[in-house]
């Protein structure tokens, strides 16, 4: 296994900047997420690192070894491919062994490594039939398998999970971070599922047309982003955003929106609102931060729901405040009605703050993170 | 590691190498033929059969060309713009009976219609020898011999299954619901063929029109059995320069060069439609 | 509301659309195809501008089995098609992987190569026919610069057939390369990248991933390739004439001549039937043989 480091990185095609200048470190045995929206960049950085395009800038080390100009085959990285990349007229048997063949490893070898990896992976039986005659999540296997096999120093998955059905998805999910654990492998995982980097990664590197916006634990990402779009593409329902200001009335200070106005905390333990006064802002609060008032309280917000949506486990709902519309997150036996009228509770100490223009994140309630440990 | 990745690094360059060189050979064989056509057809008299053969004539001369169109005995003239007429005609009737055919065969629930269509397609397959001798005598029979009629059906029927097979793939390709909105607007299958199919399948249209054109320009078999004299075309005048004048390879280059240039510039501008007709089938099956 | 009926059905106007189709192919093949199977079985001589007929069932088709010219020009043809396929298919397919790719010296380089298949094969002929002339050819001649002595190409029996193999190697390959820079084309890109990804160096690339999956627009070229050889005229017409002697005398430019200048019209329609007879059966055995091969593919 083997670390990486990019340094620099960027790559043009004319005049399209797919990703521009990225610097990243990926730890020996880590498991470390490529993030971000369809077109921002992943999959090309991904392909940089095998081999398969060349950085227009930048250099890229594997194990302190600068493999810019290394071909892919001699990387000794393995790549598993969105479409899984199986060779069609090979039978499963002859896809797991030709790396390995043509690298002539004696046929006893090919043949014991082959043997425990498709025990492994649960495709022993399939051994002799061809790619066509599976299923998705079979042939999934075969190309995992076939990574596997090679003994790679660095894994590369380039969404593989995104041609599987929901249920089976969910599945191997947690089967490839078992496996991976089991390996102790160093991964890299390209994805655009915010579920699955949050679910299996060590590290999650988020990309926005093709910049690096944020690198950190799962857990840093949700609780402390870095500015407003780490903020909205982590996490399920997606984080409420509507412009504010801080406006200052005496010795407290107010969070106002064109809906409603609110009184911020001013606790001592609270955040000091100060520096906030007077500019454009973006707030922003999860889902799971608003509540229904149970009863006419000061500091709530009147809306109408406009849409409920039942998941069994949870209950969201969507609701209008005038200019604005909220997700609420509840449990699954709340009793709401569309056309509802309601108030919501805002619980204010988990209130984010960003910079209207700027977007980057100017106050974000610590205090979550560390209550769950994960950062001082 | 470090060797193996170097003899990688050889072995990319050798093939680079190696890649140019067949390149620039196998296109300079290609090329040469064609040229020396040409530097055949602008020699003096005396240069045709000069042993060594002259390979850049001392003094170029268009007296080939001259003579090809000027002289009352060529038949160079008579056979260009035979080979034009019967091209052009023959290219429209088989694009616009072939099309019309395909689009009876797309749309027809009778479960008849695909083995006839597959009939249509294995006629483009056999040998035309077969045919040629009967056809030229009932041509014969009726009087229509040496005429250009003969020789204009015979090409649309030469055109025929391949133009059908090719626009049957096109209007396939052609989502059903547009025809079927336009059903309901109450457009019949002519318009419905005339408005909103020719427009999408233009491009199947214009490969299909290629292919039949370039087929025609350049058949030899069918046309020279059927022609004496009024309608001759351009390879038929070709071939009979070896055969009834003798070594006359001046003239005869030129007239080589006369057939062959506008297939090249043809093609020059068409090449990607070509490539298109060519392929479609080989994919598929 | 009352719904106008149109003056046809759907059904039958589309039936129309097929009358024209119908009327060309009856005049231009069915009816000849017909008359061509009369030809075969009866006894046909042209007198003056009618014709006697007597009907002898396979008589004709016996002696053209047993007429060895006909025996011999189809061992000509089977020759030719075997010797152009072959050399057209191993050239293409090497050329074609070389020229494949979208910059734009490849584009260059396959618009030259495209060229020779439309040229009219009479003229191909005529253009070879100069170039290989003993003497005055400038082929010869360039051999002899290099120290080579002057070959006897279309002049001699046994150099004739490789000389017009020759011929049609220029002229087909380019046929085959269209078809094979298309099939590389278009064969799916992440088994190759995965396959250099796994280690694999070009060559391994090309013989274990894409000579395998090529198989079925190999097989295609092939047969179209077979068999358009096979039914070879136009560059012999004019390079050969189908000698020296009978040395290339193809089975097509033997029934034109039999059929067209010697009107022997029962024996060139005999003739015609089993050569389609033949077809069919080249036609059968290369799609079995295909069939094997895409069992066994793999390394």
């Amino acid at each position: 296994m083997a670390n990486i480091r990019i340094v620099g990185v960027s790559k043009r095609f004319g005049n399209v900047v797919a990703v521009r200048d990225i610097h990243l470190s990926v730890d020996d045995r880590s498991f470390v997420t490529l993030l971000g929206p369809s077109g921002c960049g992943k999959s090309t950085l991904l392909n940089m690192i095998a081999g398969l395009e060349d950085p227009s800038n930048g250099e890229i080390y594997i194990d302190d070894l600068l493999i810019n100009k290394v071909p892919p085959s001699f990387r000794n990285v393995a790549m598993v491919f969105q479409s899984y990349a199986l060779y069609p007229h090979m039978s499963l048997r002859d896809n797991l062994s030709f790396a390995l063949k043509i690298r002539g490893v004696a046929k006893q070898d090919i043949e014991s490594k082959v043997e425990r990896v498709s025990w492994m992976l649960g495709i022993h039986e399939l051994l002799d039939r061809k790619p066509k005659e599976l299923s998705g999540g079979q042939r999934q296997r075969v190309a995992l398998g076939r990574a596997i096999v090679r003994d790679p120093k660095v894994f590369l998955l380039d969404e593989p999970l995104s041609n599987l059905d929901a249920a089976l998805r969910l599945q191997m999910r947690a089967e490839l971070k078992l496996l991976f654990d089991t390996l102790k492998a160093t991964v890299i995982y390209v994805t655009h599922d915010q579920a699955e980097a949050m679910t299996m990664s060590d590290k999650i590197a988020v990309l926005k047309d093709g910049e690096l916006q944020q690198v950190g634990t799962p857990l840093e990402i949700y609780f402390k982003p870095v500015n407003r779009f780490v903020a909205g593409f982590v996490g399920s329902p997606t984080m409420n955003l509507s412009p504010c200001r801080v406006a200052v009335d005496g010795p407290r200070f107010h969070l106002r929106t064109t809906d409603f106005e609110l009184t911020l905390p001013a606790s001592p333990t609270s955040r000091s609102w100060a520096p906030f006064a007077g500019r454009e802002l973006i707030m922003g609060i999860r889902p799971e931060h608003l509540a229904l008032a149970p009863d006419a309280g000061e500091g709530d917000v009147r809306g109408t729901c406009m849409v409920v949506e039942r998941l069994g486990s949870d209950t969201q709902l969507l609701v209008k405040t005038g200019a604005n519309v909220y997700t609420l997150d509840l449990p699954g036996s709340a009793t709401v009605r569309t056309g509802q009228n309601l108030r919501i509770r805002f619980d204010l100490d988990a209130l984010y703050l960003f910079d209207a223009e700027s977007e980057r994140a100017l106050s974000t309630p610590e205090h979550l993170a560390s209550a769950g440990g994960i950062c001082p | 590691m470090e060797t193996v990745y170097r003899r990688a690094q050889m072995e990319e360059l050798i093939f680079s190498m190696v890649r140019a060189a067949t390149i620039v050979l196998f296109a300079v064989f290609t090329l040469i033929p064609l040229i020396w056509l040409f530097i055949n057809s602008i020699k003096q008299p005396i240069e045709y059969l000069a042993t060594p053969p002259v390979i850049l004539p001392s003094r170029p001369t268009s007296q080939n060309y001259v003579d090809l169109f000027k002289d009352p005995n060529s038949e160079a003239p008579l056979a260009l713009k035979n080979s034009l007429i019967v091209t052009v005609v023959a290219t429209v009737f088989s694009v616009l009976i072939g099309s019309l055919a395909a689009y009876a065969f797309t749309h027809l629930k009778w479960r008849l219609a695909p083995l006839l269509a597959g009939l249509v397609l294995l006629l483009g397959f056999y040998p035309k020898i077969t045919a040629v001798i009967p056809y030229f005598v009932i041509m014969n029979n009726i009087g229509l011999r040496d005429t250009l009629l003969a020789i204009i059906i015979a090409f649309v029927g030469l055109n025929l299954p391949r133009t059908v097979w090719l626009m049957m793939t096109f209007f396939n390709d052609i989502p059903k619901e547009l025809e079927q909105s336009a059903m309901l607007d109450g457009c019949g299958p002519w318009s419905r063929f005339v408005k909103i199919i020719v427009p999408l399948a233009a491009p199947g249209l214009a490969v299909a029109a290629i292919m039949s054109a370039l087929l025609c320009w350049i058949e030899f078999m069918i046309a020279s059995s059927l022609a004496v004299v009024k309608a001759t075309t351009l390879p038929i005048a070709v071939s009979v320069y070896l055969t009834d004048k003798g070594m006359h390879w001046g003239p005869m280059s030129a007239l080589g060069v006369v057939t062959v240039v506008p297939v090249i510039i043809f093609c020059l501008f068409v090449q990607r439609y070509l490539v298109r007709g060519l392929t479609l089938g080989a994919l598929k099956g | 509301m009352k719904l106008k009926q149109p003056l046809l059905s759907e059904t039958m106007m589309l039936a129309i659309f097929l009358i024209p189709l119908v009327a060309v192919l009856l005049v231009t093949d069915i009816i000849p195809l017909g008359f061509s199977t009369y030809l075969a079985t009866s006894s046909w001589q042209l007198i003056d501008r009618g014709a006697s007929a007597t009907w002898v069932g396979i008589e004709n088709f016996r002696k053209v089995i047993a007429d060895p010219v006909f025996r011999d020009s189809f061992r000509v043809s089977i020759e030719f098609a075997l010797g152009s396929t072959l050399v057209e298919l191993l050239l293409g397919l090497v050329v074609a992987y070389m020229v494949v790719g979208e910059s734009w010296t490849m584009r260059a380089a396959r618009t030259i190569m495209i060229v020779p298949m439309f040229i009219p094969g009479v003229v191909v002929g005529t253009i070879w026919r100069m170039m290989l002339n003993v003497n005055s050819g400038i082929v010869n001649y360039a051999l002899g610069l290099i120290g080579i002595p002057p070959q006897t190409w279309f002049s001699a029996a046994n150099t004739a057939m490789p000389s017009i193999i020759l011929v049609d190697v220029w002229y087909s390959t380019s046929f085959v390369i269209v078809l094979l820079v298309a099939g590389i084309s278009t064969l799916p890109p992440d088994p190759v990248r995965a396959a250099m990804v796994d280690g694999a160096s070009r060559w391994q690339v090309f013989r274990y991933i894409m000579l395998p999956m090529l198989t079925p627009v190999l097989s295609v070229a092939a047969l179209f390739r077979f068999i358009g050889s096979f039914f070879v005229l136009d560059h012999v017409y004019t390079t050969t004439y189908g000698g020296p002697g009978f040395a290339t005398n193809a089975m097509s430019f033997h029934l034109y001549r039999q059929g067209l200048q010697f009107f022997n019209l029962s024996y060139t329609a005999a003739a015609s039937w089993l050569m389609i007879g033949f077809a069919l059966l080249v036609i059968l055995v290369l799609s079995w043989l295909r069939r094997v091969l895409e069992r066994h593919a793999g390394p």
